[in-house]
């Protein structure tokens, strides 16, 4: 066998055995989502407020992260994104100047690093999402 | 049920237009497979500028039935000419040399085909676990459509402070939210099945351009590397990135400027409308299709000045604008009237600027980066750049007579293109570790088949290597 021939079936094998493997890992992968955070189970998150909110419009978000977290942890700013991507087309801001408030949270109160709450509770809807009113926005 | 009809209205367009400008009276299986291809994204593209230009002009308000209307009229325009051309047969692309079947041969068409199943599989079974696609889909391109499709009326709220990369074009997101207006509802399906497409259109372009110009084997040896570097290509289209289609319009418009070059007839200018045509996709889908554009413009005139002279250049350049300018204008509009800013150059001044041009440890940072992630992407466990620089010693090259102008604009727009993005990571106003690492990868995959292309049109057939093995019978 030539060695050029010897290139193109080492290329055939090559290629077909990664292929194979990246199925075998997509079949092991289960039913598990890639993401960590999966927009689905956003989607459901926040079905229930969805229906609170107006048509359209901007509204504020608070969460139990410090914003110095979000650079360190991408998960902080994937929930952010998930969240405006759940309630489309009303616009999230990502600070509290509104007089909405989506609050998202995902620690338990006692662990919680957000500031106290100077706002009004308007709905808990369950899962550490909450509707609140800051009556001082302009 | 209506993504069916809602996807086959632009892909029949898109097949319609293709045929149009390039009618041929026999068409082989490749000549086939190419015009499909290039159907399925010129037909999404013509059809997200239709869906824009309908919001525009506040279609909305008389019902979504005005744009069924409107995009009937230029599916109907486009079959009107077709059918005016039928009758003008004309041989465009070459059929491809006969072969020797050899064992080696039916090998890679076993093999390709094998990865075509194992990767068409897997796109399935990722995409069903992640119908939603990744952080840019949700954050960026599926974001986006949402607004288009749930806030029709209201639809500029897109280009708000709080939205990602307002000035980001709209070909996905205004595709995806024409399809959902069609079916009346989100259907995840319908992000997924344009992703889905432009994934494995962007491989029958690989294969189908490969076996017109050079030959069968390489086509499906070809195919077969692009497919199997699997978490590179089909994890990128899983998560529903613009960067697939992107990257099939780049490898589009080099592939029909290089049939362009290959092909003998007259009406081988109608190939550069078509690259015209790919190349305004590509500006209409995100801006590096812009820095595409001016690149490929520049690498023709230094292929084609020296070689053919000016006049050739600015005739083949008329032609390759007539294509472009309906998505440029388009694309014109949407910036000034809309996303003029471009954040990269916005948020900060000509100082800063010139601070960071001026640092050579940025240009270390970068070039490191570069190495690193083009000695790693492709295949499972290595590299596929390293392995096919290997390969190509091993086989070795072959530039058939008049291949040079086709290799030099491949390799010329690559180089162009890479140095394009180099500068832009120079200059970024983000922190430059952190863009590298979140970006670099997915601006080498935009690159990747055109690379693969050009390099299996350098690289010697397997074809080659049957007849060289051959005794002389003579």
């Amino acid at each position: 066998m030539s060695l050029r021939k010897a290139a193109v079936i080492a290329l055939m094998v090559l290629s077909l055995s990664s292929a194979s493997l990246f199925f075998k890992q997509t079949i092991s992968a289960g039913g598990k989502s890639i993401w960590p955070n999966d927009a689905g189970v956003y989607e459901k998150r926040f079905e229930g407020l969805r229906k609170e909110l107006p048509r359209r419009g901007t509204v504020g978000y608070v969460t139990d992260v410090r914003p110095e977290e979000f650079s360190t942890n991408p998960v902080h700013g994937a929930r952010y994104y998930l969240t405006q991507y759940a309630l489309s087309p009303v616009l999230v801001d990502n600070n509290c100047d509104h007089e909405l408030i989506i609050g998202n949270f995902h620690r338990h109160p006692s662990e919680s690093t957000a500031g106290p709450m100077q706002f009004t509770l308007l709905k808990d809807l369950g899962n550490g999402v909450v509707l609140l009113r800051n009556k001082e926005a302009r | 049920m209506l993504l069916l009809p809602a996807l086959s209205i632009a892909f029949i367009t898109g097949l319609l237009l293709v045929s149009v400008l390039w009618p041929d009276k026999e068409l082989s299986t490749p000549c086939g497979v190419m015009k499909c291809s290039l159907a399925v994204g010129l037909g999404f593209g013509v059809s997200s500028v239709l869906f824009f230009v309908w919001l525009v002009i506040q279609g909305f308000r008389v019902g979504f039935l005005s744009f069924v209307i409107l995009e009937i009229a230029v599916l109907c325009l486009a079959f009107l000419g077709w059918f005016r051309k039928r009758e003008r047969h004309e041989t465009f692309c070459h059929a491809p040399e006969s072969a020797p079947k050899t064992k080696l041969i039916l090998s890679i068409t076993l093999f390709f085909y094998c990865a075509l199943i194992v990767a068409v599989l897997s796109f399935i079974l990722m995409a069903l676990k992640n119908p939603h696609g990744g952080w840019d889909a949700w954050a960026i391109w599926n974001l986006k459509a949402r607004f288009l499709f749930r806030g029709t009326d209201h639809w500029t709220d897109i280009f708000s402070k709080t939205i990602a990369h307002p000035d980001y074009p709209l070909l996905l997101p205004g595709f995806i939210a024409r399809c959902w207006k069609y079916v009346g509802s989100e259907t995840t399906l319908a992000p997924i099945a344009v992703s889905f497409l432009f994934t494995f259109a962007t491989a029958g372009l690989l294969c189908a351009s490969l076996s017109i110009l050079r030959s069968r084997a390489q086509a499906f040896l070809a195919g077969l590397v692009l497919l199997a570097a699997a978490p590179f290509l089909i994890m990128h289209g899983v998560i529903q990135y613009a960067d697939t289609p992107l990257s099939f319009f780049f490898l589009a418009c080099v592939i029909l400027f290089c049939l362009n070059d290959k092909s003998g007839t007259e009406y081988r200018h109608a190939f550069l409308v078509l690259a015209g045509m790919a190349a305004g996709c590509a500006a209409w889908t995100k801006n590096e299709g812009l820095l595409f554009l001016v690149s490929i413009v520049a690498v023709r005139f230094l292929v084609i000045v020296p070689t053919k002279g000016l006049k050739e250049y600015v005739l083949q350049m008329g032609r390759f604008m007539a294509g472009a300018l309906p998505f440029l204008i388009t694309v014109g509009y949407f910036k000034m009237r809309f996303a003029l800013s471009n954040e990269l150059i916005a948020s900060q001044n000509f100082g800063a600027i010139l601070g960071k041009i001026s640092d050579p440890s940025r240009y270390l940072l970068i070039l490191k980066a570069f190495a690193i992630v083009l000695s790693r992407i492709g295949f499972q466990f290595i590299g596929t750049i390293p392995v096919m620089a290997v390969y190509l010693l091993l086989v070795g090259v072959k530039v058939k007579r008049g291949d040079g102008p086709i290799l030099m604009t491949c390799f010329a727009t690559l180089l162009f293109m890479m140095a394009g993005y180099f500068f832009v990571y120079v200059i970024t106003p983000e922190d430059l570790a952190w863009h590298l690492n979140t970006s670099l990868v997915r601006l080498m995959l935009q690159l990747w088949p055109t690379l693969l292309f050009a390099l299996f049109m350098a690289a010697k057939t397997p074809e080659d290597m049957a007849l060289s093995s051959r005794p002389d019978v003579s």
